[in-house]
């Protein structure tokens, strides 16, 4: 049996050392944002919070930063407030054309973002509408909308419609059924839709290169001007900034949902 | 039944804001001097510099998931076998970087391949050459398959959950060997899964933006760059309209024909 051990052995160290370097850039990143040096230095070589400080004081972070949370906010709650009756929808019903309607609302994931940032910078152009907050939102709404979509139908898939029939029998209204019922069921896939969307639209450089301009601009756009003129250690503590955000959400959405069940990973297998 | 009308406000902004637009930017691709005609697509398929920029993204987005398919596999198989005690610590360093945004991890690789970068510094201890990485084609390769092998993994893993664990056993049984088993049922079984993966990253690898502008720098274009370019900096809508409708064609085609391919082998499966 050793060459089962060997290869068992060779999975394993095949499989940590892949994990290191999916972590590796990510570590690097967070690590240079600490040196005290004045330019970029891996090792650091020292341990400060300078650059941290530089960038609230600096004029260009902070108004991005708040722009990004904005708009952030603003996509959850577009997200939401049509993905999550899509998803019902579509739950109810059958067919070619519902299963082709599903294709349609999770289509955005497939064509380029850069066309569709492209696209919508053009519509809003002949509407003469001017970049805001909004109109950044509503973009990067196009590109959230089938994670929400995706996530509540697979919490509904988990629902047994015998417990909504059953409160429909017992006299509950279609709302009531709903609200008590039907959605205490579906919240992980509610909460990961929400912390999806608002991953999706902090992360979100290639809708909202285009949608941008000076006043509004989010902070990864900032972010990736700012890298392509200078290499200052400033620029890694803001990275570092987009970093630990995901990280927190990353950790909230473990808590409330498991990150396996989101990913289409089961804990358990069945037998 | 009144909830399928709940897809309705989904259907309407999707119109709104992603057919209307896209239909309008095939306009503007079509009719470049104010009239009907393709100058614009004989333009770019007729200049070699432009031919070039599409070679490359198709060549490095075809080595980009080749790369990330081999290297998926042993992980997807460690992650698919719930029995194992770090696979909470696998999952999460190999989920987590997806939802980090592209902007950073790129900012990782910079500093890891650039000229003082650790890459480097390793290759120059070990006297193999002072050359680096960064603004290089393998470069992007590198920090793409980092970008995108998340979104190889999960779909293998979920794949190779859905084998049934006694097609495994009876092929022991029938003395099937270890290789024998892994090329004759786990990998035909997995090979939805594969399909899945590979043509989510080519497609992402082919639009993506921020990786290539960062990790190639303008001397190495792709598509993403050509449009942007030509649509931001030069103003010539024709022309990126036809540039974003050609990538759009090339992602496109890879979908259609993988959807086909899925809708052909279920309607196969069916008795």
């Amino acid at each position: 049996m050793s060459g089962a051990r060997i290869r068992e052995w060779l999975l394993r160290c095949y499989v940590a050392a892949m994990a290191v370097l999916m972590l590796l850039p990510i570590a690097v990143v967070l690590l240079t944002s600490l040196t005290p040096a004045a330019y970029i230095s891996f090792p650091p070589g020292g341990l400060s919070l300078r650059w941290y400080m530089a960038v609230a004081s600096a004029d260009e972070w902070v108004p991005s930063f708040l722009t990004s949370l904005q708009v952030g906010a603003i996509v959850i709650v577009c997200a939401l407030s049509i993905g999550v009756p899509a998803a019902l929808g579509l739950h109810a019903a059958t067919g070619r054309f519902a299963t082709a309607l599903q294709t349609f609302f999770l289509s955005p994931l497939m064509i380029p973002s850069l066309v569709i940032g492209l696209a919508i910078l053009r519509f809003y152009e002949s509407l003469a509408l001017p970049a805001s907050d909004l109109s950044v939102a509503l973009g990067q709404t196009m590109i959230a909308t089938p994670y929400v979509v995706r996530f509540v139908l697979a919490g509904l898939a988990g629902v047994d419609s015998g417990l909504t029939r059953a409160a429909r029998i017992l006299g509950s209204g279609p709302i009531r059924t709903f609200v008590k019922i039907t959605l205490p069921l579906i919240r992980h896939g509610l909460i990961a839709g929400a912390l999806f969307s608002f991953i999706v639209s902090i992360d979100d450089v290639n809708i909202a290169l285009f949608l941008s301009d000076v006043h509004v601009t989010p902070l990864s756009v900032q972010l990736l001007g700012y890298l392509q003129q200078s290499a200052d250690p400033q620029g890694a503590a803001v990275a570092s900034l987009l970093v630990i955000i995901a990280f927190v959400l990353i950790f909230v959405c473990d808590r409330l949902a498991g990150i396996d069940w989101l990913f289409g990973i089961r804990k358990t297998t069945v037998s | 039944m009144t909830s399928r009308g709940l897809v309705l406000p989904a259907l309407a902004a999707y119109i709104v804001l992603l057919l209307w637009p896209l239909a309008g930017v095939f306009w503007t691709s079509i009719t470049p001097d104010g009239f009907v005609g393709l100058s614009a697509y004989t333009r770019f398929l007729s200049d070699g510099w432009f031919l070039s920029v599409l070679r490359r993204t198709v060549v490095l987005s075809l080595i980009t998931t080749a790369l990330t398919l081999v290297l998926s596999f042993p992980i997807a198989l460690y992650l698919s076998q719930t029995w194992r005690r770090g696979r909470t610590l696998v999952t999460f360093a190999i989920i987590a970087p997806m939802l980090v945004s592209a902007v950073a991890r790129s900012y990782g690789w910079i500093i890891i391949l650039g000229p003082a970068g650790i890459l480097s510094r390793c290759l120059a201890a070990l006297g193999l050459g002072s050359g680096h990485l960064l603004y290089t084609e393998t470069g992007i390769v590198i920090a793409s398959v980092h970008l995108l092998l998340p979104l190889m993994v999960l779909p293998i893993a979920g794949s190779l959950q859905q084998i049934d664990p006694s097609l495994i056993r009876a092929a022991q049984i029938l003395g099937a060997g270890v290789t024998r088993i892994l090329f004759r049922v786990t990998l035909p079984m997995c090979i939805p899964g594969m399909t899945a993966g590979a043509v989510i990253v080519f497609c992402m690898c082919a639009s993506s933006f921020v990786t290539p502008a960062l990790i190639g720098g303008p001397t190495i274009p792709m598509m993403s760059f050509v449009i942007y370019q030509q649509a931001i900096q030069l103003i010539d809508w024709p022309f990126a309209s036809a540039a974003a409708f050609i990538l759009l064609a090339a992602t496109a085609s890879v979908t259609l024909a993988y959807l086909f391919w899925a809708g052909t082998r279920r309607a196969g499966a069916r008795p």
